[in-house]
């Protein structure tokens, strides 16, 4: 039973960090139709940012998180700028290697700023733990969870209560509608990856303290994300999470249980399989094409 | 080459046939000489291969003619029929291991038989198991399957070896004869991507080429005028997949040691580079591309650590502003070379008259 427990939140915890990568995916995906393969890289930027201002400014933990999600909003804004909008109406294919080439760029940037040793960003509970059921949970997840909620409900809130979320949903439905409506669509796409930036930097500020902080602590994640995003259909925000805490909840659950060391592949072959039998996602209904 | 006269024959009466919009699909420089082409890197790796002297020198052309060899096989998969698989470098690695897992204790052309029908079939499954998805979700499919594959390699240690680390691999032999000096391996090697190329050839010289790049540029419409959709793009997925595992059949035979780094990120990195780097649009993209990325790093010793950062901007850039690559910039210069000519020669007629 404790194993249980124990397995079941640490998949809850890493379910929520993996919903908050794959809400950067769905705003950008329901503005503008794309997908920015330089998320994850995004995640891991802003657990190193805010490593630096946590230890070289010297700031409290929580300022220095303030900063990474500041900075990462206008790394989210520069892609934008540099790697998406000249290239706006070219192929699918083009926005997916530019928005790679970005990801190679800030990779090499992080390297170059602080190497490839390992380093770790400090929560701001420490290594401390409650006992729930006789399960010793670390408090950093229990906060991993809080914030998750927190910040799917203000984007809930923020999609379907607000002119910014109608403008985003109405560009979902159907982009040339929305453009004639006068919708400003660069705006909107500047102000989505400026706020999948700030999400992705949340997702790395949470993150990074449950383990050693590299260059590819954002990969994993990114790539969970995208299955999280698949098996909820890309729709809805509500099926993007479920699918995330499915992702999260699959991983722990199979490692703990089957074998840990395919641990990381039980997630993807649950999302091949929805790949294979209903494409258009578990929980998800829409079919769209790109002409 | 006997196979070149059958070969050219129908070349010349063609374009003459082929009305004047259709033409411009098709690189001019390039266009319907393929053959040419392919005889041409036959005499440049033969002259390389006995020009070269040092052990240094073989590494980097045995690296230029097998990334030449996965780049073909990519171009075909994402050029053409546009499919967007970051799972070619997994097959390179599947490739490998199977090679090596069949060849122990017996010929490398058992070795070869392995890594072609276990790569050929692994596509074809993963192909199927995918065929609904779009795009993006093929994209992240193929992502998933590369990262799936890097984990089988490192955990099933009956197929691999203990980490999916092999040291000692022996040489290639085929027919009796081991391929054991540089020379000889860039020779193997290089008749490996004539083959490539050839194959490759045919693709471009056949309507298969036309229907991928329709089901590339517009699937529904590719679909509505009789493109065989379905058999299309498992049939490209597999042939190119196919030729990544031969290209690991070969570089583990080649390099004699393999681990799961050999196959990790930065190998796709590199394969994509290969391709748009070279020219996405043309066959010979790939091999211009292999030498680049095979060679360049030699060159550009000095940015060192910087590499990282020049080859991601160097793909933002391409995609952005050069999408032809290295093969666009020389059929401008061949275009502008013969627009000066089309104008000395509209000046004289306007002189004339």
């Amino acid at each position: 039973m404790e194993r249980f427990v124990s397995l079941f939140v640490t998949g809850v915890a890493q379910g929520a960090v993996f919903a908050v990568v794959a809400l950067g995916f769905l705003l950008i995906h329901k503005a503008t139709g794309v997908i920015n393969f330089a998320q994850g890289d995004l995640v891991t930027l802003g657990a190193y940012i805010a490593i630096w201002a946590a230890t070289d400014l010297e700031l409290p933990l929580l300022g220095a998180y303030a900063v990474a999600v500041a900075a990462l909003a206008a790394v989210g804004v520069l892609i934008e700028r540099f790697a998406y909008a000249p290239i706006r109406d070219r192929s699918i294919h083009v926005v997916v290697i530019s928005t790679l080439g970005a990801a190679l760029v800030i990779r090499a940037v992080i390297v170059l700023w602080r190497g490839t040793s390992p380093t770790r960003l400090r929560g701001p509970l420490g290594f401390e733990v409650v006992e729930v059921l006789g399960a010793r949970i670390p408090k950093q997840n229990l906060l991993i969870i809080g914030v998750t909620a927190v910040c799917v409900a203000a984007l809930w809130l923020l999609f379907h209560r607000t002119q910014f979320g109608r403008q985003v949903r109405a560009l979902a439905s159907d982009r040339m509608a929305a453009q004639m409506q006068g919708i400003r669509v660069a705006r909107m796409s500047m102000l989505t990856f400026g706020l999948a930036g700030g999400l992705s930097a949340l997702a790395g500020v949470l993150i990074a303290p449950t383990r050693a902080v590299t260059v590819d602590l954002g990969f994993g994640p990114m790539l969970y994300a995208f299955a999280a995003s698949i098996l909820g259909g890309m729709g809805s925000i509500g099926g993007v999470v479920v699918g995330a805490l499915a992702i999260g909840l699959v991983q722990q659950l199979g490692g703990g249980y089957l074998s840990p060391d395919y641990a990381e592949v039980y997630p993807f072959v649950l999302m091949l399989l929805v790949i294979a039998l209903r494409p258009q996602g578990v929980l998800g209904s829409e079919v769209r094409a790109r002409l | 080459m006997p196979g070149s006269e059958v070969g050219t024959a129908p070349v010349a009466a063609e374009p003459a046939a082929r009305p004047a919009r259709d033409r411009d699909v098709r690189p001019p420089v390039y266009r319907q000489r393929q053959l040419h082409g392919v005889a041409a890197v036959a005499a440049l790796v033969v002259a390389l291969s006995l020009g070269v002297d040092s052990a240094f020198g073989h590494g980097l052309l045995h690296s230029w003619l097998i990334y030449s060899v996965v780049g073909l096989g990519f171009y075909l998969v994402f050029s053409l029929s546009g499919q967007f698989a970051f799972s070619q470098g997994a097959f390179v690695g599947l490739g490998a291991y199977a090679s090596v897992w069949a060849s122990e204790g017996r010929s490398f052309a058992w070795g070869l038989l392995a890594a072609v029908v276990l790569s050929a079939a692994v596509a074809l499954a993963f192909a199927v198991l995918v065929v609904r998805s779009d795009h993006f979700y093929f994209a992240i499919a193929t992502l998933a399957f590369s990262h799936i594959a890097l984990i089988v390699f490192r955990e099933l240690e009956s197929f691999t070896a203990p980490g999916g680390e092999i040291v000692g691999i022996p040489k290639p032999d085929l027919f009796g004869h081991r391929f054991a000096s540089g020379q000889d391996l860039a020779l193997l090697l290089g008749a490996f991507l004539v083959l490539a190329l050839l194959l490759t050839a045919l693709v471009e010289r056949s309507p298969l080429r036309r229907e991928a790049v329709a089901f590339r540029d517009n699937r529904q419409v590719a679909a509505t005028v009789g493109v065989p959709v379905l058999r299309l793009r498992l049939g490209m997925f597999v042939l190119g997949s196919t030729y990544a595992g031969v290209a690991g059949c070969l570089f583990a035979h080649t390099s004699g040691f393999i681990s799961t780094e050999s196959f990790a990120l930065e190998l796709g990195i590199d394969i994509f580079l290969v391709v748009l780097l070279g020219g996405a649009g043309s066959m010979w993209g790939p091999v211009l591309g292999a030498a680049f990325v095979v060679w360049a790093p030699e060159q550009l010793r000095f940015v060192g650590e910087y590499r990282a950062l020049i080859y991601g901007a160097l793909l933002v850039a391409v995609v952005v502003a050069f999408p032809g690559g290295l093969v666009g910039l020389v059929e401008a210069a061949g275009r502008w070379l013969r627009r000066g000519r089309g104008a000395v020669r509209l000046r004289s007629v306007g002189e004339r008259a």
